[in-house]
């Protein structure tokens, strides 16, 4: 991992060089830290592979909200360089009359350590039943103009101290999508919405009895017959059984096994809180730690062809490399040469299952997005 | 306790996009559905 302390204060950039194409090696703090070079958030001045960059902090500040007490809200405005929004589910914000809460995602200083801004996604807790749980919505949506055949992202993420860590709680973070031009331009994917497909979904997951799992969620094309991988099959070499495209990854066997065939063949995670291999139960301060900036890497390629099981997801976090596939049909044998999907659309953010406090408390709790870099293709360093 | 997976047709929910002329719109469209992704 880039390995610059906390400690260490980055005060300034270097100046630029040849005439500005290429951009100076350090920006900010946490893209050094995330060991990014800069780029402007055009991804103009990007370096070769980077497609774009956001560090936050040249945004203004920015509120996600769309409506105000069921009004709204005119002339809403998107962070410059991003190309939707969806901000709903909030049950405690100024939009609903808690002036002293939070909107769904917000861009903002303050929030997550150090003095720069982030892109900052509030969860909600309640304890009251549906329609409740599945709330806190906030996606802030990249579009990719054509498509690629890979794609890779990049973000530093930081959760709240004291992130509730003992309850069963489900937190989407990070997704990315292929849409299909013709169909709900603004959609955000589910399976209800027919133009999606294939997808990526990473969560943050916790269970009361289980721990912390990372739920990594593939979703095929076409949509409407492969969605859940049912004509594609599930890929061989998996670490663990697939549900309907998504498996619970542990941090244990599953990092060290990464094809489940009974001999390690990847490094242990190593626990935060105690410099040791990750073991049973994992807690989500082991994993991630408490006001630190976690490293997550995605790297998706599709499939050479409909129904060739050559696609590839690759997921690390903080350095470790914690799944590796090589072998999935994103799109399936119904699918056509014509009709082969490109990924177009990088989003962070997600809704939230997370009915643990009562809701006479309005607890809200955070989650930081630092920075984000897509590529489209991977680093050198992850070849 | 396992998350519930049912999503509601009649969910509308609002979002804004940025249209390929670079208008920013409102739209509504279903949710993310209560779990189902």
């Amino acid at each position: 991992m880039p390995g610059i302390p906390e400690n260490i204060t980055i005060a300034g950039r270097t100046p630029a060089t040849i005439k500005g194409n290429l951009p100076p090696l350090i920006d900010t703090a946490p893209a050094a830290r995330g060991g990014l070079r800069a780029g402007d958030d055009s991804g103009g001045d990007n370096p070769v592979g980077v497609i774009f960059s956001d560090d936050f902090n040249s945004q203004p500040d920015w509120k996600g909200q769309v409506e105000i007490n069921g009004t709204y809200v005119q002339n809403p405005t998107l962070p410059t360089g991003w190309d939707a929004f969806r901000s709903v589910g909030a049950r405690y914000a100024p939009s609903k009359g808690d002036m002293d809460k939070h909107e769904t995602i917000e861009i903002v200083s303050g929030v997550g350590s150090g003095d720069g801004k982030c892109l900052v996604k509030w969860r909600d807790s309640s304890t009251l039943a549906q329609p409740g749980v599945w709330k806190s919505d906030g996606i802030l949506s990249k579009f990719i103009p054509g498509g690629l055949s890979e794609v890779y992202c990049k973000y530093g993420l930081e959760l709240q101290p004291g992130w509730t860590s003992d309850a069963t709680s489900n937190a989407k973070a990070f997704r990315f999508s292929s849409l299909k031009d013709g169909f709900d331009e603004w959609a955000f994917g589910t399976s209800a919405e027919r133009g999606h497909g294939p997808m990526l979904f990473h969560d943050i997951n916790y269970s009361s009895t289980w721990g912390l799992y990372n739920l990594a969620a593939m979703r095929g094309f076409p949509n409407n017959t492969n969605y859940y991988f049912g004509t594609s099959g599930v890929p061989s070499g998996l670490p663990r059984s697939m549900n309907q495209g998504s498996m619970p990854l542990n941090w244990v066997d599953n990092v060290t096994d990464l094809n489940n065939d009974g001999t390690d063949d990847n490094p242990p995670y190593i626990s935060k809180v105690d410099g040791l291999p990750m073991s049973g139960k994992t807690e989500v301060a082991e994993a991630y730690g408490f006001g630190e900036i976690n490293i997550f890497e995605h790297y998706v390629k599709m499939n050479s062809a409909p129904g060739v099981a050559d696609g590839v997801y690759k997921q690390w976090i903080n350095g470790f490399l914690t799944f590796s596939n090589s072998n999935i049909a994103w799109a399936g044998p119904d699918a056509t040469v014509e009709n082969m999907p490109k990924w177009n659309r990088v989003m962070l953010g997600g809704n939230d299952y997370f009915p643990v406090h009562d809701e006479s408390l309005k607890h809200e709790e955070w989650s930081a997005y630092h920075f984000i870099e897509i590529r489209d293709s991977l680093p050198e360093n992850l070849v | 306790m396992s998350a519930p997976t049912q999503w509601k047709a009649s969910d509308l929910t609002p979002a804004v996009i940025k249209a390929s002329d670079g208008s920013i719109r409102t739209v509504l469209g279903l949710v993310d559905a209560l779990g189902v992704q």
